[in-house]
């Protein structure tokens, strides 16, 4: 007789050859206790958080643990509804104006997750007689929105604007609006998009939007901190911007902002803003007091950068093979999954938990192990990391460059 | 879908597929119009945008990712990126 998951056979299988012999499963992490923002007990070991998105270190300000502790004890622990029936509250208003005020935009939506925030944009933006180029190396959450959607789908290579061109001069005569959708720092990499040259490429042609994720780049990037456009000097040319509060903002929740007119139609039209409970309170207000605290972060901005650079310096001193440049996400590139890992459990038996990222979730199929900083690491955490990681690699007989051999990671 | 047509264009659009496809042959199947991507070619979704990234250069054409859900052999490729050559270059 067939079984309902026979279909996942091959995914068991892949699974069972990797992980199926006991060991530590990255795929099943359990975090027992969370110490602080950089450390946390995992199987009984002290260890180093350097796979987390939480840039600024903000899960624990005062000022936003004490925001979300009042709104939880007015307003209680959650809204038990959408946002469009009994689920928007005066502090998801207030979220949006801040966002909206923050991001110089005139409009704002918050959505109950960033996932969220890019299904219900993508999806219902465009509709069936419009074009969506998007970045080929897009996170999931876009795939899946403009999957949702009815617009036609076109992918241009990796933060190439020459590609996107090409693709969009031949749609020049087709009727429909384009919409551009990149990242601003795309996660796997760390690797910025060339926002210049795709605002210039986009100002070639009419009926031509821009829709920036800025996920991984909002309070991050940016004097301010208002991610790419910012730091770029081009908040006017991006016509959306998409984020997240899971990231930076240290909490959950996800955001679109605009200035077109209309945009606040979207909460009638999108339908995973529609059917979805809204944010709890203390998620709201917690979210509202982060991000303050990342408009005023240029000092927890620097902090980070100076992390990002020792741990590029140490890891690349050592021979490892790094998938971009000095951003805070680190990606170590591995020569295959096993080894990749074999890598990954060396280094949590070595007390330091990194993401391991495997195909197809990765660019050009490569197996990472990505570090990802926080402002609140110490320069002696970091020295640990790249300790551990020459650790590993000595006992995987991967010997560092500094011993005349080429280096076997990567 | 319908069989490939035969003119011109299209013939010359099956050259460049089979040529393209022909580098992602793992299996060592002999490729014909009626060779299917998953049963016949064990491509994964990952191996499908690969490949279609390559016939997309070849070809000089976007191909929307809303086609590739109803195109299961070589034959309906030929159709879809025929078509869309005529558009795109015609």
């Amino acid at each position: 007789m067939a079984d309902l998951f026979d279909r996942f056979e091959s995914l068991r299988a892949r699974r069972d050859g990797l992980v199926g012999d006991g060991g530590h499963d990255p795929f099943q992490v359990e975090m027992d206790e969370v110490l602080s923002q950089t450390e946390a007990m995992i199987g009984g070991r002290h260890t180093i958080l350097a796979g987390t998105n939480n840039y600024l270190g903000l899960t624990f300000a005062p000022e936003s643990l004490k925001a979300a502790h009042d709104a939880l004890d007015a307003e209680g622990t959650g809204t038990t509804g959408s946002r469009v029936a009994n689920g928007t509250y005066s502090g998801h208003k207030a979220l949006e104006y801040a966002l909206s005020d923050f991001l110089g935009k005139d409009h704002a939506i918050v959505f109950s997750t960033g996932y969220l925030a890019n299904l219900s944009v993508l999806s219902t933006l465009v509709g069936a007689d419009d074009y969506i180029l998007m970045d080929a190396d897009c996170h999931a959450s876009i795939y899946d929105g403009v999957r949702m959607g009815d617009a036609q789908i076109i992918r241009f290579k990796h933060n190439d604007a020459a590609d996107l061109d090409k693709r969009l001069a031949r749609l020049a005569k087709k009727p429909g609006n384009k919409l551009i959708v990149i990242e601003g720092i795309y996660s796997m990499l760390g690797d910025k998009a060339p926002l210049d040259e795709i605002v210039a490429v986009k100002k070639k042609y009419e009926d031509v939007y821009l829709l920036s994720d800025e996920a991984h780049s909002l309070g991050v990037l940016g004097r301010y901190g208002r991610g790419l456009p910012e730091e770029m000097g081009l908040e006017d040319d991006v016509d959306f911007i998409v984020g997240t509060f899971s990231k930076s903002v240290g909490t959950v929740g996800g955001f679109c902002v605009s200035s077109h007119p209309q945009f606040d139609l979207l909460r009638l039209a999108c339908r995973p803003y529609i059917f979805t409970a809204s944010l709890p309170p203390s998620v709201v207000a917690s979210a509202k007091a982060s991000l303050a605290l990342v408009e005023s972060g240029g000092a927890l901005r620097k902090r980070l950068m100076r992390n990002a650079e020792h741990l590029h310096k140490g890891l690349s001193a050592l021979g490892f093979t790094l998938g971009g440049d000095v951003s805070p996400v680190v990606a170590v590139v591995a020569p295959e999954v096993e080894i990749g890992v074999a890598f990954w459990r060396g280094l949590m038996d070595g007390g330091v938990y990194v993401n391991l990222a495997l195909p197809p979730a990765t660019p050009q199929n490569f197996t990472l192990l990505r570090c990802s900083l926080c402002a609140a690491h110490t320069i002696e955490q970091i020295d640990r990391i790249i300790e551990v990681f020459a650790g590993v690699a000595e006992s995987l007989d991967m010997l560092p460059a500094q011993s005349g051999k080429k280096a076997a990671l990567g | 879908m319908s069989a490939a047509p035969s003119d011109g264009a299209s013939q010359d659009v099956r050259a460049a597929v089979l040529e393209v496809l022909q580098t992602f042959n793992k299996t060592g199947t002999t490729l014909g119009d009626g060779t299917r991507f998953t049963e016949d070619l064990n491509f994964d979704s990952l191996l499908v945008m690969e490949f279609i990234a390559a016939l997309e250069d070849r070809l000089d054409i976007s191909v929307p990712l809303n086609v590739l859900p109803d195109i299961e052999t070589v034959g309906q490729l030929v159709v879809a990126t025929t078509q869309i050559v005529r558009e795109e270059h015609g």
